[in-house]
């Protein structure tokens, strides 16, 4: 029933949320460099309602994550509908920062719960001495 | 009004300012042309702000971003200037100049300048916000 005690379906979606962020990072690294390059459209990666969309009261009541939320893997896409200025690039600076702020602190979110989850497991292993 | 509301708002205060900047920077540039690809002489550009809900974020009632409405032209007539050499001179010798006034376009582009840094530290103050929201996890 249970795949050992890191199949838990909270590490198993905090897993997927940074690597969705880390994708995302990638990313707009890589929408910033081209900013100023002639008829490049910007890339942009969404996880996060997919992934909402996956996880099911099951899942978190079994204590196992699903195969479907195991295989679980971000998508990149390109913008096309994000209006372009006359050298055809799509790329707005500022929303790119916006953007990259917003991602550092779900990832730290995401990354703090994660040390939460195996500083209970760490507690168990030790018996509670340090 | 999600947890990063804030983060958009001010980036599309980001967004028209700069675009706002372009505006006074074409018009600085163009102080002395007597030629454009429309025909005739340039006529100083300006710039309609409108508040705009994000489609990401429809339902910011309480926090709306902002966007460019328009570029618009400044109705107000050339100034004239009397150098009948010109190859762009009326028939009276009168030249149309641009109705520019570099006072003007620089006094607008503090005021991009200093709502351009206003906007980002109001995107830092945020990130300070949700980044205490954090520490309390540590």
């Amino acid at each position: 029933m249970t795949a050992g005690i890191f199949g838990d379906p909270v590490l198993t979606v905090l897993e997927k949320v940074m690597n969705g962020c880390t994708l995302r990072n990638t990313v707009i690294a890589n929408n910033i460099a081209n900013v100023n390059t002639p008829g490049f459209k910007r890339s942009s990666v969404s996880f996060e309602s997919e992934l909402a969309g996956i996880i099911t009261d099951s899942d978190l009541a079994s204590g196992s994550a699903s195969d479907e939320l195991q295989n679980f893997q971000p998508a990149v896409e390109i913008d096309l509908h994000t209006a372009a200025r006359y050298d055809g690039n799509n790329v707005n600076i500022d929303q790119e920062m916006a953007e990259l702020s917003k991602n550092t602190i779900k990832f730290t979110l995401a990354s703090e719960l994660m040390k939460k989850k195996l500083g209970m497991l760490r507690y168990v292993i030790t018996e509670g001495r340090r | 009004m999600g947890l990063f509301s804030s983060f958009d708002i001010s980036a599309s205060g980001l967004t028209a300012n700069r675009a706002w900047m372009d505006v006074i920077a074409s018009n600085i540039a163009n102080a002395e042309t007597t030629r454009t690809p429309q025909g005739g002489v340039y006529k100083r550009k300006d710039v309609v702000f409108e508040t705009h809900v994000s489609s990401d974020n429809p339902d910011l009632t309480r926090g709306q971003g902002v966007r460019i409405a328009a570029i618009v032209e400044d109705p107000s007539p050339p100034k004239l200037v009397y150098n009948p050499g010109h190859p762009d001179a009326r028939d009276d010798g009168y030249v149309e100049m641009p109705n520019v006034s570099p006072v003007t376009e620089m006094v607008n582009m503090m005021v991009a300048t200093r709502a351009y840094e206003a906007n980002a530290t109001a995107i830092d103050s945020a990130k300070a916000m949700v980044g205490r929201v954090i520490d309390l996890l540590r």
